[in-house]
């Protein structure tokens, strides 16, 4: 193998499952707890004042490698006031009591068009949006 | 780690490693040296001691490359430099590897060598300062040459690599 397979290989190979499985669910933790922090406008120091902590700490928990536990992921909840774990399960149920979602369609600038309406959710056909001329 | 002889004139090659759908890596090899940075920092870990913080450095890269992209946050800063991973993980004792880079921007890392930290400080652990060093020289480096435009991105932010471009140290 030449010198630069060796280090693409190195890349691409797959490590300890733990391991893959580790990094991947904590930078989807991170990730999600930066979208809600960019949401709020809040800065780690604003987090950081908010849970009591200091700025180093909190930088090492979003660093994307720590071992965060569930105290600390549930203080982020409630001070974030969002989840930022739902299990499949939780998320099933949440989403089976939706049956109407409402739809805004806005489009064109030029052609002013806007719709309104309130659709059954049906996952067995697709659906049509019909959009109307804003009056 | 070879010392390198910074009386004489040291240049270094710019060489891709591999590229994901949100990062491209590079590394650069050192003029007159047989293996790229960071082929020797993959050599050197090879052992099964180092086998559980490898798999967490290289799923971490993995990931970023594949779905994040080369965001600050998930760097530690270096002086000049960089460093991966950013804070302790899976393990009881944590990730002691160290492995020095450059992001450049959201789309590029230049990964270097790197080692096992053993104090608190990079200057003062005697296996990583050699390469602590050698990252921020080649960080300062790599910046002239982007400052200067003998470097230069494209409209991905991906670097335009230039045939025989040998970045003075």
């Amino acid at each position: 193998m030449n010198i630069m397979n060796e280090m693409e290989s190195f890349l691409s190979e797959k490590g300890a499952p733990d391991i893959e499985q580790f990094i991947d669910k904590n930078l989807q933790i991170t990730q999600q707890i930066y979208a809600y922090l960019e949401a709020r406008s809040w800065s780690q120091k604003d987090l950081a004042k908010a849970l009591g902590k200091s700025e180093a700490e909190i930088s090492k928990w979003l660093s994307g490698t720590h071992n965060l536990t569930l105290k600390s992921l549930t203080k982020l909840e409630t001070i974030l006031e969002q989840d930022i774990i739902t299990t499949p399960q939780m998320a099933r149920h949440m989403y089976e009591q939706v049956r109407f979602v409402k739809v805004n369609v806005y489009a064109s600038v030029n052609v002013p068009v806007y719709s309104e309406e309130y659709i059954e959710l049906n996952t067995s056909k697709p659906y049509k949006l019909q959009l109307l001329k804003a009056s | 780690m070879d010392q390198l002889n910074l009386k004489v004139n040291t240049f270094v090659i710019l060489l891709p490693v591999t590229r994901f759908k949100r990062i491209t890596y590079y590394t650069v090899r050192v003029e007159h040296d047989d293996l790229p940075l960071f082929t020797k920092f993959i050599k050197r870990h090879a052992s099964p001691e180092f086998k559980e913080d490898m798999d967490l450095i290289r799923s971490w890269m993995r990931n970023l490359g594949e779905k994040i992209g080369a965001s600050t946050d998930y760097f530690r800063q270096e002086n000049h430099a960089h460093a991966i991973p950013p804070s302790i993980g899976l393990t009881k004792k944590g990730c002691g590897l160290r492995l020095y880079c450059l992001r450049v921007n959201h789309r590029v890392v230049i990964l270097f060598d790197g080692g096992e930290k053993t104090s608190q400080r990079a200057q003062d652990c005697p296996i990583v300062a050699p390469h602590f060093e050698l990252a921020n020289r080649l960080a300062l480096a790599i910046w002239r040459v982007l400052d200067e435009g003998q470097l230069q991105t494209n409209e991905y932010d991906d670097l335009v690599l230039v045939p025989n471009l040998k970045i003075a140290l």
